[in-house]
């Protein structure tokens, strides 16, 4: 299977199975989805009475059980300022991804959000958005969110109630000599931060302590002992030249990913002129997303980290001197060797000053440390440099010491009432922390599910969506924005957070926020300052920045030169036993957050595929000493507990380490992630979060199936995806796989496109594989979320398809591919020719168009698509969606029902709109530019291009002529899709500008 | 079973009749084993078959319609279910578009050649044994013709609208099919074959339904007998008009044979799917409509033979016949799948071998196993 026609020697794989079989170890096939075996008929069981019903029903059926759902339209009685019916309106807020706030635009038609992006005048969004912030909106729309009442012991109550019931709580603690806490959330809003100082002024019992889901103090801690600084640097990937990640996954789980992608990806377009490209080097023990986008990977266990960092500080020293960092620190890495070291070491010192390592934050502070001293060395922290010292990821300092006091505290039984706000420790927390909770006399939990939390709370009080309050948020480069509700809350009796805390430091102390009746007179007040009228407030809110003149200036940072030398020696704390398990955050639902988005948990991972659950991924050889397939459930246990999940042979891990995901395995709160996977924080001892356990691992007997989107089927050896070295690419080689395919084989003459004739190009070298595309063509198009069992049947509904292909290089290092694949637009689409109903049909412009009205459903055009882009309408997705999730949808896009195709339409609602908008101009044709579709506008990467062909000046002209990576995927069937490809180009040795 | 040869008893027989000859062929021809055994007279022929429909139907028979009914009526069901809840409920997913359903479909298309391929090509070869056979084939074709048009539309998305939006008809919406898709081509050819070969077994059927009329003793079964007999009376200008008409209806379903399973495999032929994109498949779907076909003809009769108790008419004679059919066929179905193999070896096309290797060794190696040794090797 290897021969492959085209691809000229080099091999592509999808999945393990795949990689085996070309090897002949292994005889099963997979070429058929897991449960291809399974009786398909009946999914319920069916009863006697059903069948008989059936039975007589089935006559009449036909056409009694096709009608859609009725809806009735209520007129709006009072018209609503601002609000053309139809005209979409945009309104600036502030997404948090925890303490990184990333601005964004919200479009809102008739009052409801219905699309989140970014904007383009914030920093750390630049208008391009990740697959979380566009599924955010989903989760506004969450029953299990809006349907909600504030409960006291168990009864229905009121908001007001429940606060008077907190506060009188708090009073009575109070009174008895007990202290009251707040457990918060991270943030990044400063009005929260003087809120929450505000009130611990005023009310001395009273104290606010962060108790985030995951902590990670490695890089803060480096930071406050070498150089001051108590918090982690956020780093400009795209002022560096060699980016080495140690287990840092910045393009992937970090919270300011999407920033990180947009400057990683702006040094990896190389055209023939321009060869300048940047290099990413990963030092990991599992396959996150940095590491499959790395020019040079190398797989280490996680004890070795050190090491690496060792052997690199040494020879940086070596090379550059100690000045930067004092005498102590070469001495305390004198004995480190590594090989990784010395080669990666190379090629820093080669990039100098643009040179940077950056560390997991989850990773000791030692190894944080180590990483600081090589970029001080290096000169890469400074001003204007990749690592600039004054940006700070707001309340990114050290947590534990408050938690160990929290910790301290209940354990003497001092608190006499506990406020959960927004945070689910009994969800999250470790073992200690648990049974500590559970001593509390008094808990209180303002959260937005009725979560594991709450369920043993006495009071319970909804809290609001973001997209329903007032707030601000500062990113890490000071930019300054306000949170600005879209829609009232969906859940009538629900309070922000800080507004709830407002009114109950209230009725403790009156004294407090006499000015300020609301959190957002609050906020207000606090920009009173900077934005003194309306009129700049309400341009603040336009904006989505505050425009402030106080601009934070880096100073050359004064290194601790005592601490430094102390901090990198190799800790002694390594990991005893064989398997290490790596806690580690899952890109999609996160530490538990998004748990209960539909979008999310079907989202395959951007590794390995799977949705709807988590796996203990491990490499080939691991699972074999384990005698484990993937599917075999397997028992992963610490001291503090155990839990199950099915194994997954992943290429590119470190052998004995398993690495699972936090966020699975909720138990109440929601429909949808109700034990969907299993909770890895019951492993947790006290104090230990995301990073690497010691573990013990066995095979439970029992075995599942994964809902894993790719791996079952094969590409034997087609032509699809293509990549090069640098090196390569320098020399022409990028175009010498061209194969020679005559294009006009035809006897008839082509269609002139006369007008517009719409294309895309899309840059493998660019993509990184985020997903956000996917996600935002979902929010966009309607694009439902089907569960488990169907994807695992195999009809998961997303119209972009993140393709994941492994290869090696000459090393047999495992290199990845990443390849949207969408609705090719082919010119001579060969799903046209076989619809016996026309109801997919060429458009004058170039568009495969869809018309879901005429679609009969005979699915002969999905059997014809050579790229398998189509999606089906098995059964009606949209049944169990309930008020008020159907206020999430795009009123210009048509919910498809049952018995329909559907696939990419190049957002055909958007040229339409583009079109309106020329025409209302006087203008016959678009202009480029104008027509944005959702994958382009969210990909923080900038790899998709998008616009007319027929335009010479247009940016997807230029890309589609001048580019010697352009190719289009399946050639030789002579399809002409209209989406082309730029193969990926790997950085092998460093290029110096 | 053919009841018009019986009615020459009464009437006038026309020379070179069917009939006729039937009756003297053992001594026209005493080489040849007898077509019907037990010598039995006209009238004998005549009594027995006309005596099926009337008479009171025996535990035997009760017992294959209540299985067979059972069997319908669960079918029935689960096309409701379908209908109701969605194409889901079957197993199909992405990129396997088309299952059981399409299957099926080819399957019964197939069953129907037999039907026509003995009333029409044998009728035209004057293959006499055919008389014995033929109106059980020529119902079964129909009923196979239906069966198959349950599954195309059954399998749509949408089949409320499929079952007229495939059709090409004015309407409103100023859409027409699209003439360049094979499904297209289907609904025509096997619309077509449907109506040939009702009006095929219709008019063959005629003189028998006169023969009824005059037979039945029930108002109710006179009058509807001779409403469809057409006012038979067997006159000579009777007999003459219908044989020509017969022969033209055997010259206009000829092609049909062949056409039919043509078009049907371009589903497949015409797509760009590895394994599928062949020219092969025509021929080699007509043989393999043949061969099932006479398959299943032959497994009807032997249930209707023990059943209704003709083992005198439809003797074993007949049996060997058709088998010489099926062996025939068979051995051309075998060769295509030879010939499929080779081809892919051949091409040099990596993704077609891919295809065929994985039938014989992938996860359906097991179907494609059983497969082959029943249309091959134990034929």
């Amino acid at each position: 299977m290897s021969n492959s026609l085209l691809s000229g020697g080099k091999r592509y794989w999808k999945s393990s199975d795949e990689f085996l079989i070309a090897n002949n170890q292994e005889n099963t096939h997979q070429e058929f989805s897991a449960d291809y075996d399974k009786p398909p008929v009946f999914e319920s069981p069916v009863t006697r009475r059903t069948f008989m019903a059936l039975l007589s029903a089935s006559m009449a059926v036909g056409a009694a059980a096709c009608r859609r759902p009725s809806h009735k339209l209520v007129p709006t009685v009072k018209a609503v300022e601002y609000r053309t019916p139809g005209i979409p309106n945009y309104y600036t807020t502030v997404y948090q991804n925890g303490n990184a706030a990333i601005g964004v635009l919200v479009k809102t038609t008739e009052g409801r959000p219905i699309k989140i992006d970014g904007n383009d005048r914030h920093s750390a969004s630049m208008g391009v958005s990740s697959s979380r912030i566009q599924a955010s909106l989903l989760s506004l729309y969450d029953p299990d969110r809006v349907l909600r009442r504030p409960r006291i012991k168990g009864g229905d109550s009121s908001v007001n109630n429940a606060i008077s019931t907190i506060a009188d709580a708090c009073k009575v603690a109070m009174a008895d000599g007990k202290s009251v806490r707040v457990l918060m959330h991270e943030h990044s809003s400063p009005s929260l931060s003087a809120l929450t100082s505000e009130i611990e002024s005023k009310i001395p019992n009273l104290k606010f302590v962060p108790l985030p889901a995951t902590i990670a103090d490695g890089s803060a801690s480096a930071n406050m002992a070498i150089l001051g600084i108590n918090g982690e640097i956020v780093p400009d990937l795209s002022k560096a030249d060699v980016i080495v990640s140690v287990d840092a996954d910045v393009l992937g789980t970090d919270k300011n990913s999407v920033y990180h992608i947009r400057n990683f990806s702006s040094k990896r377009k190389p055209s023939k002129k321009n060869l300048e490209m940047n290099m990413l080097v990963a030092v990991e023990s599992m396959m996150s997303l940095t590491g499959a986008n790395a020019d040079c990977r190398f797989a280490v266990a996680p004890t070795e980290f050190e090491q690496v960092l060792a052997s690199i500080l040494k020879e940086v020293l070596a090379a550059k001197g100690t000045s930067a960092v004092g005498t102590g620190v070469a001495s305390s890495v004198s004995s480190a060797s590594n090989s990784h070291g010395k080669k990666i070491a190379e090629m820093l010192l080669k990039a100098g000053d643009k040179g940077v390592v950056v560390t997991g934050a989850h990773l000791s502070a030692n190894a944080n440390a180590m990483a600081l001293c090589i970029n001080l060395a290096l000169g890469s922290i400074g001003a204007g440099k990749a690592l600039d010292n004054s940006h700070i990821l707001p309340n990114s300092g050290v947590k534990s010491t408050a938690i160990t006091a929290l910790r301290d505290e209940l354990k003497a039984k001092s608190v006499g009432v506990a406020i959960f706000a927004d945070v689910n420790p009994e969800y999250s927390g470790d073992r200690e922390m648990k049974a500590l909770i559970a001593g509390i006399g008094k808990r209180v939990s303002l959260s937005q599910y009725a979560d594991e939390t709450s369920e043993i709370c006495s009071v319970n009080l909804p809290t609001t969506h973001y997209l329903e309050a007032w707030g601000d948020a500062v990113s890490f480069d000071g930019t300054l924005s306000i949170q600005q509700p879209m829609i009232a809350p969906l859940n009538e009796s629900s309070i922000s957070i800080a507004d709830a805390m407002m009114q109950i430091a209230k009725a403790l102390n009156p004294e407090l926020f006499t000015t300020a009746a609301t959190y957002y007179d609050y906020v207000r007040a606090r920009h009173q300052a900077a934005l003194p009228n309306q009129a700049e407030w309400e341009l603040a809110l336009q904006n989505g920045i505050i425009k402030t003149t106080e601009v934070i200036s880096a100073v050359t940072p004064i290194v601790n030169e005592a601490a430094a030398a102390q901090w990198t020696s190799i800790s002694s704390n390594a990991k005893s036993g064989k398997t290490i398990a790596h806690i580690h955050l899952s890109p999609n639902v996160y530490d538990g957050d998004m748990a209960n988005n539909g979008w999310m948990q079907e989202l395959p991972n951007p590794i390995t595929k799977v949705t709807w659950g988590n796996i203990a991924a491990m490499s080939s050889k691991t699972a074999a000493a384990m005698n484990a397939a993937i599917g075999d459930m397997i028992r992963i246990s610490t001291a503090n507990g155990s839990i199950e999940v099915p194994a997954f042979v992943q290429e590119g891990m470190a052998d004995d380490v398993v690495s699972v995901m936090t966020g699975y395995g909720r138990t109440a709160g929601g429909k949808v992630m109700e034990s969907v996977g299993a909770n890895v924080y019951k492993l947790l001892g006290a104090g230990e979060s995301l990073g690497y356990i010691s573990v013990t691992l066995e095979k439970t007997g029992a075995n599942e199936v994964i809902a894993v989107t790719q791996g079952h089927n094969s590409i034997d050896g087609r032509d699809i995806v293509r990549d090069f070295t640098l090196a390569e690419f320098a020399a022409g080689h990028a175009k010498a796989e061209h194969p020679m395919i005559p294009h006009d084989l035809s006897i008839v003459d082509s269609y002139e496109y006369k007008g517009h004739r719409w294309g895309m190009t899309i840059d493998m070298s660019a993509c990184i594989g985020c997903n956000a595309c996917t996600t935002a063509c979902q929010a966009e198009n309607n694009i439902p979320a089907v569960g488990k069992d169907q994807v695992i049947k195999g009809r998961e509904m997303h119209w972009i398809r993140l393709d994941r292909y492994y290869s090696t290089d000459k090393e047999g290092n495992v290199e990845t591919l990443f390849q949207p694949m969408l609705c090719q637009h082919c010119e001579n689409a060969p799903c046209e020719n076989v619809c016996p109903v026309a109801a997919t049909t060429h458009s004058p412009e170039g568009l495969n168009e869809m018309t879901y009205n005429r679609c009969v459903g005979t699915r002969y055009c999905l059997n014809n698509c050579p790229y398998k882009v189509r999606r089906f309408n098995f059964l009606n997705w949209h049944k169990n969606e309930k008020t008020p999730m159907d206020l999430v949808f795009n009123p210009e896009v048509t919910v498809r029902m049952r018995g329909i195709m559907e696939k990419c339409t190049f957002c055909v609602q958007r040229i339409n709109e583009a079109k309106f908008h020329a025409k209302d101009h006087g203008r016959s044709r678009v202009n480029d530019g104008e027509v944005i579709t959702a994958c382009q506008q969210a990909c923080p990467a900038g790899a998709i291009i998008f616009g007319d062909m027929n335009d010479k000046t247009s940016r997807v002209y230029a890309s589609k002529n001048t580019d010697d990576r352009n190719f289009r995927v399946l050639e030789e069937l002579n399809v002409r899709p209209s989406i082309t490809y730029h193969g990926k180009i790997r950085n092998k040795s460093v290029v110096k500008a | 079973m053919n009841v018009t040869d019986t009615i020459n008893q009464d009437k006038t027989p026309p020379n070179g009749h069917n009939g006729a000859t039937m009756m003297h062929s053992a001594f026209e021809e005493p080489f040849r084993e007898p077509l019907v055994l037990g010598n039995p007279s006209l009238h004998d022929v005549t009594e027995k078959i006309s005596s099926i429909p009337v008479l009171t139907p025996n535990l035997k028979y009760m017992i294959t319609l209540f299985v067979f009914a059972s069997m319908a009526l669960w079918g029935l069901g689960c096309m409701g279910y379908t209908i109701a809840t969605g194409i889901g409920v079957w197993g199909l997913n992405n990129p396997v578009g088309w299952g059981w359903d399409i299957t099926n479909f080819v399957f019964w298309i197939g069953i129907g050649h037999a039907g026509t391929l003995i009333s029409a090509i044998l009728f035209l070869f004057r293959q006499k044994w055919r008389t014995a056979i033929n109106r059980s084939a020529e119902a079964m074709t129909l009923f196979a013709v239906l069966c198959a048009l349950i599954f195309p539309l059954l399998h749509t998305g949408r089949p409320w609208v499929a079952f007229y939006w495939l059709t090409p008809y004015p309407n409103q919406m100023q859409m027409w099919v699209n003439f360049r898709s094979p499904l297209v081509w289907d609904v025509f050819a096997v619309s077509t074959y449907g109506t040939v070969s009702l009006l095929f077994w219709y008019i063959g059927l005629v003189p028998d339904l006169a023969t009824m009329r005059n037979y039945v003793k029930s108002k109710l079964g006179q009058t509807l007998y001779g409403i469809f007999s057409l006012g038979w009376t067997g006159s000579m200008r009777h007999w003459h008009i219908y044989e020509i008409s017969y022969m033209i209806l055997a010259g206009l379903s000829t092609p049909l044979v062949l056409s039919v399973h043509t078009v049907v495999s371009m589903d497949f032929a015409t797509s760009v799917l590895p394994g599928w994109h062949t020219t092969i498949f025509p021929p080699y779907f007509v043989a393999g409509a043949i061969f099932s076909g006479f398959a299943m003809v032959m497994t009807l009769l032997v249930i209707a033979r023990e059943v209704l108790d003709l083992k005198q008419y439809i003797t074993l004679k007949h049996f060997d016949n058709m088998n010489k059919i099926i062996l025939a066929t068979g051995m051309m179905v075998g060769y295509a799948y030879a010939m499929e193999f080779f081809i892919a070896q051949y091409s040099g096309n990596p993704y077609e071998s891919s295809v065929f290797i994985n039938r014989a060794s992938g996860d359906y190696a097991w179907a494609y196993w059983i497969m082959v040794s029943c249309n091959v090797i134990s034929p």
